[in-house]
């Protein structure tokens, strides 16, 4: 293969921003909290910063208060951590990602819109889908070496970045700079998820034929 | 159940070293010695190579290389019903490779219609003309949008990638297995 080594860079900028507030815990799980979120910022499929006054998410302790913004939405601490305690020594890097990715999905599932970079206006997250047009030139496909894998989830049928995240199992900034590559060079059609037609992606899971195929040929499960 | 993926390409493209690198079997071969001087190879497949993969129970996945040359287009077809998708191997050291392409995409035109189509290009490293972008080209032209990659199928996991792009495009465009027969 002549895939070259992935690119280091990431495009923070080409992120959606969540905020988040935590109430209601002792300082030290508040602090180890906030350390947390800021080494996964750039993992899970938004980026998540802090803010007390306005946020998408609110993180509740055993103490917590009446929230500062009704709308968010509210989650125990325990869904952060990875045991079934309010323990903030049980927080794992990969279940926090795991968890805000979830909270992603109700926040686009109820309408509410991630924050553009910047302090731009709102547009819901995940509800542009993508579709590639043509198999991208290798130039590109050089970019990384899961560059084929995205190619053809982006070729089979229109997604959000955050469903190719979650379908690819690749790294959500690689996604995001991969979408960002393809779009410069025009190779996307993007549009509102309104206009997404066809049936939904076959889950393999469950011991299906693709997934029973794909555990004989020691190819790793697509889909969660 | 049984179900099935092809391989097709120009003859010494590689399929019968495709379908021997993920199969569980000894695969079946039907191969005579080539007599075509302009072909660099010893053996040539005349029928179909088989190769098969056990599923669940008694569930067979079974990987049918059909032979290169045109005159055998009719088993092409044969070979075609019921199948999963399509794996068509290119050769790049071949004269005419490229037009070579489009004789497949015409011969396995239903296939790919209804399921789905990975180009491998192979000794792409040896021969760089047509490059990737070339078979990309004129898959576009003649409507095909899939996968084009460069593959050394001696190795398995160049064919496990292939074959897992086809399943990947099965997986995102099917919403049950039913829709594939």
């Amino acid at each position: 293969m002549v895939f070259k080594s992935p690119n280091p860079s990431t495009d923070m900028s080409a992120m959606s921003v969540r905020r988040y507030h935590v109430t209601g815990m002792d300082t030290r799980c508040e602090l180890l909290f906030h350390s947390m979120m800021r080494l996964v910022g750039d993992k899970a499929v938004s980026r998540w910063v802090h803010d007390a006054r306005e946020h998408d998410l609110v993180i509740t302790g055993p103490d917590a208060t009446d929230l500062a913004c009704p709308t968010a939405v509210r989650r125990p601490f325990s869904h952060f951590t990875s045991g079934r305690t309010d323990d903030c020594a049980m927080l794992r890097l990969a279940g926090m990602v795991e968890a805000l990715n979830a909270v992603e999905q109700a926040l686009a599932a109820a309408g509410e819109g991630a924050r553009s970079p910047g302090t731009g206006p709102t547009r819901p997250a995940g509800e542009e889908v993508m579709k590639l047009t043509r198999w991208p030139e290798a130039s590109l496909m050089a970019f990384h070496p899961a560059s084929p894998k995205m190619a053809t989830l982006l070729l089979s049928r229109p997604m959000t970045l955050m469903e190719l995240v979650r379908f690819s199992g690749i790294d959500r900034r690689v996604c995001a700079q991969f979408v960002t590559r393809l779009s410069q060079r025009g190779l996307l059609d993007r549009r509102g998820s309104a206009d997404r037609k066809g049936p939904a992606p076959l889950r393999s899971g469950g011991g299906g034929l693709f997934a029973m195929i794909r555990a004989r040929l020691g190819l790793g499960e697509e889909f969660g | 159940m049984e179900y099935k993926i092809v391989f097709a390409g120009v003859t010494g493209a590689g399929k019968t070293t495709a379908i021997g690198s993920v199969s569980e079997i000894d695969p079946v071969r039907t191969d005579v010695r080539n007599h075509d001087a302009s072909l660099a190879k010893e053996f040539t497949t005349v029928g179909l190579d088989y190769g098969e993969v056990a599923l669940e129970g008694s569930d067979r996945l079974r990987l049918y290389g059909t032979p290169g040359q045109t005159r055998f287009e009719f088993m092409w077809r044969i070979v075609s019903q019921g199948a999963l998708g399509l794996v068509l191997l290119a050769d790049n050291s071949q004269d005419g490779a490229l037009d070579a392409i489009d004789t497949y995409i015409d011969g396995f035109s239903e296939l790919i219609d209804r399921t789905a189509c990975v180009i491998g290009v192979g000794r792409s490293e040896s021969h760089s003309e047509p490059g990737l972008d070339d078979y990309a080209d004129r898959l576009a032209e003649r409507g095909v949008i899939c996968p084009v990659v460069p593959v050394d199928v001696r190795r398995r996991s160049d064919v496990l990638m292939l074959l897992d792009l086809l399943l990947t495009q099965l997986e995102m465009k099917t919403g049950t297995t039913d829709e594939l027969f």
